[in-house]
């Protein structure tokens, strides 16, 4: 995702449901870009090494299916403290 | 770059350590920009480039990559005219399985990965810096957040010292620089529960819900390198949400998914908040940390005394 593209209020600070949840903690999960050490190279492409921080990330295959598990059980609203 | 084989190290935690890596951090550091300085503090903070026997090559403490790239040219240039050969050589008795707190890692408990940033403003491009922390439990305060007989519905508190130890230690705002853990009388508010939502034979899903408040008066100490005031009034305001699934014949969480979203405002003197003082939104996220060398970095929180003898005292008496 890019700087710009994360400049988007794509978010509330609280999830409503589910699939909110899901869009919130993943943006706040470090992103695959941010998890490499990028350096340029003679020819001024750019190399990276993936440094990994220690977390597996779902195919994605796998986050709709789950995605779509979670969206049918009950949710449970709490009360807002923030307007 | 290639000619460099890059260390990260939180100086902070390993200037402390009585072992051979500590003794090698503070060779090391001793012969660079802050050797020898004890005010207005003892910080060894920076960039160091040295051979494996610990002769200084160059340092310095910049966030300017320019400047680093000179140090490091600087450090290159120094390299190839040393006549010490031995300092190309591995030095022999290195003692990598030293004691210290690495060896506290909860190895049958549970590790979380904690990470923070700030979330989009409505008017404002929202700073991309995060951070991350861990977060750890013990196998008994993992077996503790499950029911004994659990049901479908049912609701329950999250054990009190555990959600005040998360409140008070890892809902800090450290997504642009380290801050100071809260004190237990800064903690106002903290209401963690969990409530079952679904059982079988296999598995048991909880989902969590809590909120923390938060607040901390200011120091009033002046910052010796700035003589600006040192911290402002602070506080964090978030509710917390996760889905958690337990695996009941691993007896294990196979998922532990929450977020912690909502307000924090104030600034400390190294979180780099002073000129966005809030309120403002700012998001946590937990998830399963992997048994990895990454993983197994220690809490933030451990550097302070009294949260080390917590974790240490938990593993050698079990409370």
């Amino acid at each position: 995702m890019s700087n710009l593209a994360r400049s988007q209020p794509p978010l509330t600070s609280v999830p409503a449901d589910a699939q909110q949840f899901d869009k919130l903690h993943t943006f706040i999960k470090p992103k695959i870009d941010e998890l490499r050490w990028t350096r340029p190279t003679e020819s001024g492409s750019k190399k990276s090494a993936i440094v990994h921080l220690g977390h597996e990330r779902q195919s994605p295959s796998v986050v709709p299916e789950t995605t779509a598990l979670r969206a049918r059980r009950p949710f449970f609203p709490i009360h807002r403290l923030f307007s | 770059m290639e000619q460099f084989i890059p260390v990260a190290d939180n100086f902070s935690y390993t200037q402390n350590l009585s072992d051979a890596s500590g003794e090698f951090f503070c060779l090391v550091a001793e012969q660079g920009h802050y050797g020898g300085r004890s005010l207005p503090t003892n910080t060894r903070q920076g960039l160091y480039a040295c051979t494996i026997n610990g002769e200084l090559l160059a340092s310095i403490n910049t966030r300017d990559g320019n400047q680093v790239a000179e140090m490091m040219r600087q450090a290159l240039q120094k390299w190839s005219q040393s006549v010490d050969q031995s300092a190309k050589q591995s030095p022999a008795g290195y003692d990598n399985r030293a004691n210290n707190w690495y060896d506290v890692y909860p190895e049958d408990g549970m590790v979380l990965n904690l990470y923070v940033r700030d979330l989009p403003h409505q008017s404002a491009q929202v700073d991309t810096r995060w951070n991350l922390d861990h977060i750890w439990f013990a196998a008994d305060e993992v077996s503790g957040l499950i029911p004994g007989n659990p049901v479908t519905g049912h609701s329950y508190s999250f054990p009190q010292p555990l959600s005040r130890r998360i409140a008070k230690l890892h809902l800090v705002d450290i997504a642009r620089g380290e801050s100071p853990r809260w004190k237990s009388d800064d903690l106002k508010r903290v209401e963690m529960r969990l409530r079952v939502q679904q059982v079988t034979v296999d598995q048991i899903d909880l989902y969590l819900e809590g909120t923390v408040r938060n607040e901390a008066e200011p120091s009033h100490n002046i910052n010796p390198f700035t003589q600006q005031k040192a911290d402002m009034p602070r506080g964090v305001e978030l509710e917390l949400r996760g889905y958690l699934n337990y695996n009941r014949s691993a007896k294990k969480f196979d998922r532990f998914d929450a977020t912690a979203s909502g307000l924090r405002w104030g600034a400390t003197t190294y979180n780099a908040r002073f000129n966005d003082l809030g309120p403002a939104q700012i998001g946590f996220a937990w998830e399963l940390a992997v048994d990895s060398n990454v993983g197994r970095t220690p809490p933030q929180a451990i550097f302070q005394p009294t949260i080390f003898n917590q974790y240490e005292l938990r593993r050698k008496f079990g409370h």
